[in-house]
């Protein structure tokens, strides 16, 4: 009964305050205004543009494939690619995997003969430039005008012909051992000179019927050397510049893609020439980028979880000011002067604030829907995080209440905690961390989870915006639960003594 | 006889060398106005803070109705009613709210807080102020609030603290009252500390003076006022400080019981000092000595103080 008086007493304060209503509630909900005008429709991961200097310096490879003489032109190839590499429309993820699928043994060689530019795409990745020179374009990262330049060195083709063709050989070897092992059974036994010759002539034979039924000669084949130097591609930027980052990542997952259908590529055209029916095996280990494409997701989905956190950080200083006003106005003299107890007083004085923060979770939640927010979890787990993270902020309150001797020193140690304790956090944006530990309980273990706002942000944004259930944000959720009991202990010890004792 | 408020050896110092409180031995009878009178420093509010159990003392013991104040404290919380110097309220409650929230923190039954609320605001005068929040109460209303928190679980002890300090004559007078009543009808013991030494002539059954942290004496206001001399008092101010031959000249003359002086004004006691008064004239004529003011009163505990002390309370 005493506690509920307390809380109502507390309550009735907080809401004809017009200071405190507009600093605990309106203030985050301000905050959440701006950051969705700031990052609701666009942002790094939204459909940007990235501008690309490409230096093409590849020399290109000689190759005869039956149809006359050629040079392969890869970097050419690569550079069409970037460019014509696009987001789709439905998505804020790019989808590179369906511009490489066009990269068949015809376009290689319109490629190869420097015939064909590909187009820029209309929702293009890159905006390639390819007419800078090195010092030129390096100047221009340093300016901030360009996001990153590709320098294709001059043995790119004939390193990756050499990659191509040291697989097809590897492939063709295996499938004709297989085949003639299979089919006259030689390897039963153990191979004699008799049956290896025997091996020999079958595939003579077979060529000569293939070289016939192809119309082609097999003398006017010129295939690219397996042997080359190994080449390195450069990619230079800025490393403090997110754009940077985002291209490196994407010319690397292209180049990646880019490799593996030149070595298809190669191969099918190898079977072309076989005289052996081959199957190219099976791989069993593959790479398969796919997107996956979260309609409408922008940064700000990321930012509302970090802006709820952030408000209930913004308690410590309306709790601590508010203990501090009671001990150095004389509330809690005259309080302790009657029956009530230590208990019924914290009791008392936690209700209302976590009551204020359960409000704050439903009206950011709202503000931030209403901004364009994709929150799609459980909100009563989410009631149930906010309000463990609102009694970690109480408990810094109570911690600093006792060590400040005003409100005006309490204001001032909560602001010097608490706005420091956000970005720490990660409330606003993802920091990283320093690993005090790599395995704890199974997990790598930082610096910034010795703060339960870390778990409180982490849980939160697995809930709202991830969707997960109470059930997979167990860790973070017992963790915040096991530091907040460590802070309440602290402040109530500290507040005990200092502001309660005789 | 039945003690409410009894303490033994109390004393507390804040530091090594000086003592806020020494030895202090009080015993204040059931229903009892018992006035605490002190210049600023003297002790009063540590004193009061002990008997509280708001500050644990250097030594001595505290007993409340026999009870040891250590012992058993939430009991005593219930029995203690304590109006602080400051008046202590929540600007945003009203003053229903105020009397609602504290009765609940003292564990009033409902069916009783109704009652004393209704009582208090209207013994108090704030009847059309019920609904208003204490940051747009008047200073005297404030007070008022501040009293009727201290009396608003019914108990048996009564401390106020300096309770009429900032007062209107208007609100002195009905807190005065009220606070007659609640010892005469209600048989509350009021302990009361003041610097005022009309306020507690008026309302004290017994008064203690303490100074420097010591009771000088503790006594009924009528013996303490009686111990300095029957008869008025004549306050005679004078441009400076008069020379010690007029004094003598006027101790001597026939009839006067006392003469003393502070500072520029001369105090003269005696039995019908009417009419010794022309004598007195004379003797100022006799030494070239202009009267700048004069005031004919009783004795007061001013007056006590000053010849325990040497120093006047208000200047102490």
């Amino acid at each position: 009964m005493r506690a509920i008086s307390i809380s109502l007493t507390v309550f009735r304060r907080m809401t004809r305050d017009f200071f405190t209503l507009f600093f605990a509630i309106l203030f985050p909900a301000f905050f959440l205004l701006i950051f969705a005008v700031a990052f609701g429709r666009s942002g790094p991961l939204r459909n940007q543009r990235l501008d690309l200097a490409v230096l093409n310096r590849d020399e290109g490879v000689a190759a005869n494939f039956g149809s006359g003489p050629d040079t392969l032109r890869l970097g050419a190839v690569l550079v069409d690619v970037l460019r014509s590499l696009s987001y789709p429309a439905s998505s804020n993820l790019m989808k590179s995997d369906s511009t490489l699928t066009s990269l068949d043994a015809d376009s290689l060689r319109l490629s190869a003969r420097g015939t064909r530019r590909a187009r820029a795409a209309e929702n293009a990745v890159f905006g390639v430039i390819d007419t800078l020179s090195e010092e030129k374009a390096l100047k221009r990262i340093a300016s901030g005008d360009l996001d990153a330049a590709l320098i294709i060195p001059a043995g790119f083709s004939k390193a990756t012909m050499a990659m191509a063709m040291q697989n097809v050989i590897e492939k063709m070897f295996s499938g004709a051992v297989d085949k003639f092992s299979s089919d006259s059974g030689l390897f039963k036994q153990k191979p004699t000179a008799s049956s290896v010759q025997k091996m020999i002539d079958d595939i003579s034979k077979k060529v000569e019927k293939k070289q016939q039924q192809a119309g082609v000669s097999y003398s006017s084949i010129s295939l690219p050397s397996r042997k080359a130097v190994p080449v390195t591609l450069e990619l230079a930027g800025d490393p403090s510049r997110l754009s940077f980052s985002m291209a490196s990542v994407v010319v690397n997952g292209v180049l990646e893609q880019f490799i593996k259908k030149v070595n298809e590529t190669s191969l099918k055209k190898a079977m072309d020439f076989s005289p052996i029916e081959i199957t190219p095996p099976k791989e069993l280990i593959s790479v398969k980028s796919s997107s996956i494409a979260v309609q409408g997701r922008t940064v700000f989905d990321y930012q509302v979880p970090g802006v709820i956190v952030f408000a209930l950080l913004m308690l410590v200083s309306l709790v601590s000011i508010n203990f501090a006003m009671d001990s150095s106005q004389g509330h809690l003299e005259r309080l302790r002067l009657t029956r009530m107890s230590v208990l019924d007083y914290f009791l008392g004085n936690t209700a209302p604030w976590a009551v204020l923060s359960i409000v704050q979770l439903f009206l950011l939640f709202g503000v931030g829907s209403a901004l364009g927010y994709h929150g799609r979890g459980n909100i009563l787990t989410a009631v149930g995080i906010v309000v463990l993270t609102s009694l970690s902020s109480i408990s810094l309150a109570l911690i600093i209440a006792g060590l400040a001797k005003n409100e005006k020193q309490a204001s001032a140690i909560s602001t010097l905690i608490a706005v420091p304790m956000s970005f720490l956090s990660g409330a606003f944006f993802p920091i990283g961390d320093v690993i005090l530990t790599k395995n704890l309980f199974g997990r790598p273990f930082g610096i910034a989870e010795l703060s339960p706002w870390t778990h409180g942000t982490k849980a939160l944004m697995a809930v709202l915006t991830f969707g997960k259930s109470a059930h997979e944000v167990l860790w973070y959720v017992a963790w915040q639960a096991a530091l907040t009991l460590i802070l309440f202990a602290i402040g109530l010890s500290l507040f005990s003594k200092r502001r309660l004792t005789t | 006889m039945d003690f409410a408020v009894v303490t033994r050896n109390l004393s507390k110092g804040y530091d090594r060398w000086t003592l806020a409180v020494d030895s202090l031995n009080i015993w204040i009878k059931t229903g009892e106005i018992f006035g605490l009178l002190g210049p600023n420093g003297a002790g009063k509010t540590t004193t009061i803070r002990m008997l509280l159990g708001l500050l644990r003392p250097t030594s001595g013991q505290v007993f409340i109705q026999g009870e040891l104040i250590t012992m058993g404290r939430q009991r005593i919380k219930a029995k203690l009613g304590v109006c602080p110097q400051e008046t202590v309220l929540w600007p945003e409650l009203t003053v229903l709210e105020h009397l609602q929230f504290i009765g609940n923190m003292y564990d009033v039954k409902r069916r009783d807080i109704k009652g004393n609320i209704q009582n208090l605001i209207k013994g108090l005068g704030l009847e059309d102020k019920r609904n208003v929040q204490a940051r747009k109460l008047s200073g005297g209303l404030k007070r008022r609030l501040n009293l009727a928190l201290a009396l608003v679980h019914d108990p048996d002890v009564v401390l106020l603290d300096e309770p009429s300090a900032g007062l209107d004559p208007q609100s002195r007078a009905l807190l005065w009252e009220r606070i007659s009543e609640l010892s005469k009808n209600r048989s509350k013991t009021i302990i009361l500390t003041t610097h005022s030494m009309e306020e507690a002539d008026r309302l004290s059954d017994r008064v203690g003076i303490l100074d420097h942290g010591k009771m000088l004496v503790l006594e009924t206001p009528e013996n303490l006022k009686k111990s300095i001399g029957e008869g008025d008092a004549l306050d005679i101010e004078l441009e400076g400080r008069p020379s010690d031959t007029l004094v003598d000249s006027i101790r001597q003359s026939t009839g006067i019981n006392e003469v003393s002086v502070y500072e520029n004004t001369l105090t003269i006691r005696a039995l019908n000092i009417m009419d010794k008064f022309p004598r007195i004239i004379e003797i100022f004529s006799s030494h070239g000595v202009a009267l700048k003011n004069t005031r004919l009163r009783p004795n007061s505990l001013e007056d006590v103080f000053l010849k325990l002390t040497g120093r006047s309370l208000r200047d102490a």
